[in-house]
């Protein structure tokens, strides 16, 4: 190999090396600009309500355990009796999306509105899962948080199709646990190097969602929803669309509340306490539960909004670790669901998700709360 | 480590540097690369590197034996235990469950009660395994022959077994044309590594942009559901998935072949643009080639070829193809499919030798584009087969290949207000319109006005392409050709 040969000089990896570059200036402006936040189509319907022109007074972010369980025509209703005055709310909680999702919802609802005097931010067991954000993780950590992935190494389960076939199930043979320990290292790794390598796509995507969208917007639109007619129909007729229980969805959805309500009985999970171990406090687990929940918190601060954590059960489910609870309450206050009523399996549509009534129940509740508030 | 990841990208710089950087020092540079390849296998299942290992210490052992011993019976010896040892762990990991499941369901059906209950053992099937087993027990058979000389160093030896382009998914190389590569001095050849480039770009670009659009918007509602999309349906759906297979194949290779290029080595072709195949002997010699000619060689050959007359003939050609068949995966959806391939063969070429391909080419235009459809007709039939046995979603196996077929014979019209799969025709249409396009455009054009640009544009393309590409591959879908 003589002089000329050597890689530094030759031109596909001077080519290499000038790739590396603009993937990094790609990550910058990414970052800078916040262009991840383009990249779910859930997003063009909250920049419709982001850019609503009302202000609100109450703002509710979450996942959609509170886009089904909150609904803010009754809440304002139930509130503006109970005060005698109007109160206005927005129920701006996204499907599938964990608290990263709402920090920066908020943020953004903030750029566009007088600040609320109170948010409700949902925690509970489905939002604070560990494992939760791995799908959408990469697309809204910074790369300070991608080195802390790598070294910390918080997240210990991979939901891909192909490593589960590839991946031994029980104990099987692993000396020392080096196999796993190695499984979990390399699942770190891939992540923290998503995050890092983020920043051209970002890039590509919101230019091609301006283009899209003829520079109106950098939000890719979303397609013609599954069930447009029936949700057209719903909307028309009462103002909202939910899956009602007597639908052929709501009763194939009803299954997994009918066999918890097997598994578990209503008294047993009325007196159920944490069992397992208290470890959300832990620095290597929950990490971005945290710190999501405590970005929230500060600019809460900042703008002089009041905070409320909101606990939105699940059907029959565990509690709230007592290290979630001093958390919360650490951050703002916590606002827990009375689950003696909703508990009982009308209130659920799935074991996951309020049905209409646990909706109605839940939004006068939340409203009774708010008229409580000083 | 899928090629597809960002994982891929940042782990392939950082070999090529650090292995350029090192190329000087023969032995550090080789136990880079191994290094490397242990750490991308790794990536998929640590504790099957030690079964990689385990199968390359047994074929070194038994191929240094082979070369050393003198009499016929112990060299024989030496090559039945690394048959053995190799068709062993492979018979286990990929085809224990297979014939013991149809094993008890034989002797359940003959009155043996026990064996109804039999239960699958749980084996998990190590990536790759079909891949680098072929690999090792070619250099031990061609030792044994006297083509090939031993490996000069365990280290040569295992980077030949483990190089980790071609570990998980081919090309299946051989020794005698990898090995070679390895006793010559490391030279960075700029245009070879630009023309690398080049190829992982359109590997990548044919993975995401193409392959995964047509697999999951016209192939696999097809296939999930059959009846509802009719014979219309049907016969699309079994197109669309002959050429997501070739595609997504083919892309593999394609990369395969670029990361060894970029890193000075060369890797043999495994395909050339198959539907152009006039007979369907010209289809093998076109489609994973690395694969077809393994077989050739190494089954169909020594069974006797065509032999003396045409039953001898079928006999060697349905057991090759049979075994080519189970090669895919243990399921009688591949047996099926070798079997039709094999009588499709038989039925094409009993009748005298496959023509040449100089003697194809001299055909009439009217006869070649009907030879050519009459080809991509019978393979995408076969389709209906194969991709009912792969893992993908809505798969039923052999009872959804037969509904499938129902559906075809019966020219079901489907249920009314099936939606157009749009973008998957469209797919279709474009990857149709780039391999039936003459050679010199768009590979020829494009390649050449890309070696033209300066580096910091290169960079640029590449830093676009990979955005594009990642915007588009939100799921990372894993190559099909992992699974077997």
């Amino acid at each position: 190999m003589d002089a000329s040969t050597s890689p530094l000089r030759s031109k596909s990896s001077l080519a290499g090396l000038w790739f590396l570059g603009f993937c990094a200036l790609a990550l910058a402006v990414s970052q800078h600009f916040e262009l991840a936040l383009c990249a779910d189509a859930r997003h063009a319907t909250l920049r419709e309500l982001v850019r609503a022109e009302r202000d609100a007074e109450v703002v509710f972010v979450g996942s959609s355990q509170t886009a089904r369980g909150v609904m803010p025509a009754l809440f304002d209703q139930r509130a503006s009796e109970l005060l005698g005055r109007d109160v206005r709310s927005v129920n701006l909680a996204t499907f599938g999306n964990a608290r990263h999702i709402s920090y920066l919802t908020l943020e953004h609802w903030l750029e566009h509105h007088a600040a609320p005097r109170v948010v409700y931010v949902e925690c509970g067991v489905l939002s604070d899962v560990p494992e939760y954000p791995h799908k959408t993780l990469t697309r809204f950590g910074q790369p300070r948080d991608a080195l802390a992935m790598a070294w910390e190494q918080p997240y210990e389960f991979v939901d891909g199709r192909e490593f589960v076939r590839f991946e031994t199930s029980g104990a099987g043979f692993d000396v020392g646990g080096i196999f796993r320990a190695w499984s979990v290292a390399q699942l770190n790794v891939d992540l923290a190097l998503d995050v890092l390598g983020r920043g051209p796509e970002d890039c590509v995507r919101t230019l091609a969602n301006f283009a899209l969208e003829r520079g109106a917007s950098p939000y890719w639109m979303p397609g013609e929803p599954a069930m447009r007619a029936e949700i057209a129909r719903q909307v028309e007729e009462r103002g909202y669309f939910r899956i009602e229980l007597d639908s052929a969805e709501g009763i194939e959805a009803h299954r997994s509340v009918e066999k918890q309500a097997a598994a578990v009985s209503y008294e047993r999970a009325l007196a159920a306490e944490w069992k397992g171990p208290d470890d959300f406090a832990d620095p290597a687990r929950f990490r971005v539960a945290r710190l999501y929940a405590e970005k929230i918190a500060r600019l809460c601060r900042e703008r002089g909004i009041r905070l409320v954590f909101l606990d939105q059960p699940n059907f029959r489910g565990r509690p709230l670790r007592p290290a979630q609870v001093a958390f919360y309450r650490s951050l703002g206050e916590l606002f827990r669901q009375d689950k003696s009523v909703l508990y009982r399996e009308e209130s659920f549509l799935d074991s996951g998700h309020l049905s209409v009534a646990g909706a109605e129940f839940a939004s006068r509740a939340l409203a009774e709360h708010f008229a409580t508030l000083k | 480590m899928a090629f597809n990841s960002t994982e891929f990208v940042c782990f392939f710089l950082l070999v090529y540097f650090v292995y350029w950087a090192i190329a000087r020092r023969r032995t550090a540079s080789f136990l880079w690369l191994v290094l490397a390849s242990c750490v991308f296998y790794a990536g998929w299942n640590a504790k099957f590197l030690l079964l990689v290992v385990a199968s390359a210490a047994l074929d070194w052992t038994c191929g240094g034996a082979i070369h050393r011993s003198e009499s016929r019976r112990a060299r024989r010896a030496w090559l039945v235990l690394s048959l053995v040892g190799n068709l062993g762990l492979l018979g286990y990991f990929k085809y224990f469950n297979f014939f013991a499941e149809n094993v008890a369901r034989g002797l359940a059906a003959a009155g043996f009660e026990g064996a109804a209950t039999f239960v699958p053992w749980e084996i998990v099937l190590p990536a790759g395994i079909s891949f680098y087993t072929f690999q090792t027990l070619s250099y031990t058979i061609d030792i044994y022959r006297r083509q090939l000389a031993p490996a000069r160093t365990p280290l040569d030896f295992f980077l030949f077994v483990s190089f980790f382009p071609q570990l998980v998914a081919g090309p299946i190389v051989r020794a005698a044309d990898f090995l070679p590569q390895l006793d010559a001095p490391a030279r960075h050849d700029e245009g070879r590594v630009a023309r690398g480039l080049y190829r992982i770009a359109t590997g990548l670009a044919k993975k995401v942009l193409l392959a995964d659009v047509i697999g999951k918007h016209l192939v696999d509602p097809v296939f999930a559901d059959p009846a509802a999309h009719g014979a219309q349906g049907v016969v699309l759906g079994c197109s669309g998935a002959l050429f997501q297979f070739y595609l997504d194949f083919s892309a593999y290779s394609d990369v395969a072949i670029g990361a060894a290029a970029c890193l000075g080595l060369e890797l043999c072709e495994n395909f050339e643009r198959p539907f152009l195949a006039q007979s369907i002997s010209d289809f093998w010699r076109r489609w994973h080639m690395s694969l077809s000619t393994w077989f050739r060689d190494y089954v169909f050959v020594p069974l006797g070829a065509r032999g003396a007359h045409r039953l001898a003939f079928l006999r060697n050609l349905m057991g090759t193809m049979l075994l080519t068949g189970l090669w895919h995966g243990a399921g009688w959806n591949y047996v099926l499919w070798g079997l039709m391939h094999g009588v499709f063969t038989f039925v094409g070429t009993a009748f005298g030798a496959p023509p040449r391909r100089d003697e194809l080419a001299a055909r009439p235009l009217w006869s070649r584009v009907a030879r050519r459809a009459g080809v991509f007709a019978l393979v995408a039939f076969s389709m209906l087969f194969f991709r009912n046995g792969t893992l993908a979603e809505g798969n039923r196996g052999i009872a959804g290949s037969l509904e499938m077929l129902r559906t075809l014979v019966t020219l079901s019209p489907g249920a009314a207000g099936q939606p157009l799969p749009v973008l998957g025709l469209v797919a279709l249409l474009v990857a149709a319109l780039v391999h039936f396009t003459p050679r010199s455009w768009p590979h020829e054009v494009v390649r050449a006005r890309w070696l033209a640009l300066p580096a910091v544009a290169q960079g640029l393309c590449l830093c676009l392409f990979a955005g594009a590409l990642g915007a588009l591959s939100y799921a990372k879908a894993p190559f099909i050709y992992f699974q077997f």
